[in-house]
């Protein structure tokens, strides 16, 4: 956890008048605008909650103005994208809870506590982003792609693979067949190897083998898990 | 006094019960529950030595084990899964500088720098040693204050509990590492992702995007697999080979000479009682007794200097820190009801499995239960010794297995662990999700351990919360003038002035830093 400390030198000023404008600083506000908009809209303006939730979407409008207009330069950026992607959370909540029953009298409707953390998220998340602005930080780094992705992947694929899954998507019907655990295990190791760029495949082949044996005599054959273990076209039979 | 002795008879006799097993040729009473013990410590311990498996990712893995066991079994077990985990940990950070988890950062100081000059062997046993004394006074710790603290409990209404909460939820932000507002911020988030899911009251369902999938809400495992197991394997592969190479240097001499025992025992002695107290505080846990004894054993040393170069003190001090606070805080846990961290809020899923609401009726409804865990405990523990001192060598061999053909085995191990909990392969891509978002917040700085705590007590929280404004009429005032719950909130309000202040920033991200 040691790179989670914030570094020491501080700095308690807006830095404006940069050069070039950062077109990432101005359109996430932006886009967040547009969001709580879009949310505030579902809520009667004239509760606290709608007044809230306008009130939100002004101030981040107004951020995305402020940027490029003094050509803010974000000297924080863990910060500022961190507090902004933050608030984009607690708006996907107010969103995806706004059909949810308000207080009644003194008694809790199903939304309120939701609409309760929520809105202290917003809240705190607003103040990181103000201190994204106004402090010095460390550069992001950069996101490694391989990595995630075909960890990712190979999560996908067990997912898929174990049990058989049916999508609806309007009327296309797509189905894919259960193929047990054995051939879940054993691709999800191959397809997560190659997350590593220090893999070599005759022994990955190899462990991905073994590892599969074991998670079949483990799960299975010690543990008894109603796991399917081979492909269902394979037990039709 | 009598029922101290008593409940832990009881507690023993739970656990030592005899159980005749058909083996074909001749039935054999055989105590179950010490079996069970005995693999849970194995098995927990051998997952936990794999670096990046930490106790929480371990213990997730290892529930559906539990699964088929009867109740009590089931609770023993997990008791010597969570021991075993918590030890594998420590074997990580003394043999390969990987600390298992939060508990076992501190022993990466001192005890790697043992094991680099060949003395890995006295590390290990000292801290199998130190863990065991601290397990034997906090186990009758615990069983002398889980009563009378019970008692207590039961007092407690729902204005309490949610100031309690409160109070835990503000111990783990006072000690996160980075920052405050991203701790806070953290615990929001996790309160706020508990929510998903039907509401209590109404049955309707919250936040869940018309998916069948949410109506249960987010699983715990699912959060803490994603945020901690996928997300540190991904940050893994970014480091480079040596960053996390593995010590290939021969384990010579396992046990400790007597100047070491000498030198530890002191140690341990103030370490286990650091941590016991430190243990019982509802939030506080294992992770700052670790860190306080380290800071403690620095102090009163007449060589400071030695430390971070092989003192064995900074080995012995911390790991019986961790594990009495581990032992007693099962007090907040099973007479309170409230998990005081990640790994026991794991425990508190599993107990909800088995049809166990923590709380203070568990003490009063299932007498053999709570006093038959409490004895496990003390027999995890042993199992520890049992098991660990023999056994170095095979831990320092798996530990030899390249991380290019770790990962992808600690991967199918993770997704068969979220699988079969609910037989959702919707879950298994949730988690991979949680993952990406955990890699998020690594780059960002901010702590996933508050986000999971805060998930947890979320939905403890809001009933709480709902229940006192409804006794109350929905006067808000009630939190602050009732005695025990004004309390509670002014002792938040305290430490989180304390902790905002410079002076004490500055302190703490020393402590943090050591």
């Amino acid at each position: 956890m040691s790179d989670t400390t914030q570094p020491a030198p501080r700095q308690r000023k807006l830095t404006t008048g940069h050069h070039t404008l950062d077109w990432w600083a101005a359109g996430t506000p932006l886009l967040l605008a547009l969001c709580a908009a879009e949310t505030a809209r579902h809520f009667d303006p004239l509760t606290p909650m709608g007044a809230y939730l306008w009130v939100l979407c002004a101030a981040l409008a107004g951020l995305a103005v402020v940027i490029p207009a003094l050509r803010v330069h974000v000297t924080n950026h863990k910060d500022y994208y961190g507090g902004l992607a933050l608030i984009g959370l607690a708006l996907l909540a107010f969103w995806a809870g706004s059909d949810l029953a308000q207080m009644r009298g003194f008694s809790f409707g199903a939304g309120t506590a939701p609409r309760l953390f929520a809105t202290a998220l917003a809240f705190t998340a607003a103040i990181i982003t103000v201190t994204g602005l106004v402090t010095e930080g460390e550069p992001i780094g950069k996101y490694a792609v391989r990595g995630p992705f075909f960890v990712c992947l190979g999560i996908v694929c067990f997912a898929l693979l174990i049990r058989g899954v049916v999508f609806e998507w309007g009327g296309t019907v797509i189905k894919f067949p259960a193929f047990g655990l054995i051939i879940a295990s054993f691709i999800t190791f191959m397809v997560s190897a190659i997350a590593s760029k220090e893999t070599r495949w005759v022994e990955t082949t190899i462990m991905a083998a073994a590892i599969t044996a074991f998670c079949w005599f483990v799960f299975v054959w010690l543990l008894g898990l109603p796991f399917q273990l081979l492909p269902t076209f394979l037990l039709a039979r | 006094m009598y029922d101290l002795v008593s409940n832990l008879a009881m507690g023993f006799g739970v656990v030592f019960q005899l159980v005749p097993i058909d083996f074909g040729i001749a039935t054999i009473p055989i105590p179950m529950n010490v079996v069970y013990c005995l693999l849970g410590a194995l098995v927990g311990t051998l997952i936990g030595v794999l670096p990046g498996v930490g106790s929480v990712a371990t213990i997730a893995m290892l529930l559906p084990i539990t699964f088929g066991l009867p109740p009590t079994g089931a609770l023993i077990m997990l008791a010597g899964i969570y021991y075993g985990a918590q030890y594998g940990g420590s074997t990580t950070s003394i043999l390969v500088n990987i600390p298992g988890e939060a508990t076992s950062v501190v022993t990466t100081l001192d005890g790697h720098q043992m094991a680099r000059q060949g003395r890995a062997g006295p590390a290990l046993s000292i801290a199998a040693i130190g863990s065991f004394a601290a397990g034997c006074f906090a186990t009758v710790l615990v069983a002398a204050l889980g009563a009378p603290l019970t008692a207590m409990a039961l007092k407690f209404g729902p204005a309490e509990y949610f100031s309690l909460m409160v109070l835990g939820l503000i111990f783990a932000v006072v000690l996160a590492a980075g920052s405050l507002v991203k701790a806070i911020a953290m615990i929001l988030a996790g309160l706020m992702m508990s929510m998903v899911g039907s509401d209590l009251e109404s049955g309707v369902g919250r936040m869940t995007f018309g998916l069948t999938e949410f109506a249960d809400g987010i699983g715990f495992v699912v959060v803490a697999m994603g945020v901690f197991g996928f997300a540190e394997i991904v940050r893994n592969l970014e480091a480079t080979a040596e960053s996390r190479d593995i010590l290939h240097a021969k384990i010579t001499g396992l046990m400790p000479t007597k100047a070491d025992l000498k030198a530890s025992a002191p140690a341990i002695i103030r370490g286990t009682l650091l941590g016991s107290i430190i243990g019982i505080l509802p939030g506080a846990g294992a992770v700052i007794a670790s860190f306080a004894a380290y800071t403690l054993e620095k102090r009163v040393s007449k060589h400071p200097e030695r430390f971070g170069k092989g003192a064995i003190e900074g080995v012995a001090g911390p790991e019986s820190a961790n594990n009495a606070a581990a032992q007693t805080s099962f007090i907040p846990l099973l007479t309170l009801g409230i998990p005081p961290n990640a790994v026991m809020a794991l425990m508190v899923g599993a107990m909800t499995i088995h049809g166990i609401v923590p709380g203070p009726q568990v003490m009063t409804k299932a007498p053999d239960l709570f006093w038959g865990m409490i004895a496990s405990m003390w027999v995890g523990n042993l199992m520890l010794i049992i098991i660990n001192l023999p056994l170095v060598g095979i831990w320092v061999w798996l530990l030899r297995v390249p991380y290019r053909l770790l990962y992808p085995s600690i991967l199918v191990f993770c997704a068969i662990g979220i699988f079969s909990i609910n037989n959702s392969s919707f879950d298994v891509v949730l988690a991979a999700g949680y993952g990406v978002f955990g890699y998020w917040l690594i780059k960002h700085s901010f702590e996933p351990a508050p986000m999971l705590l805060g998930f947890v007590l979320g939905p403890l929280m809001e009933e709480n919360l709902r229940r006192a404004m409804l006794i109350a009429r929905g006067d808000v005032t009630v939190f602050f003038t009732r005695p025990i719950s004004g309390g509670l909130l002014l002792l938040s309000a305290v430490l989180l002035i304390l902790a905002a202040l410079p002076a004490l920033r500055k302190k703490r991200a020393v402590l943090v830093e050591d």
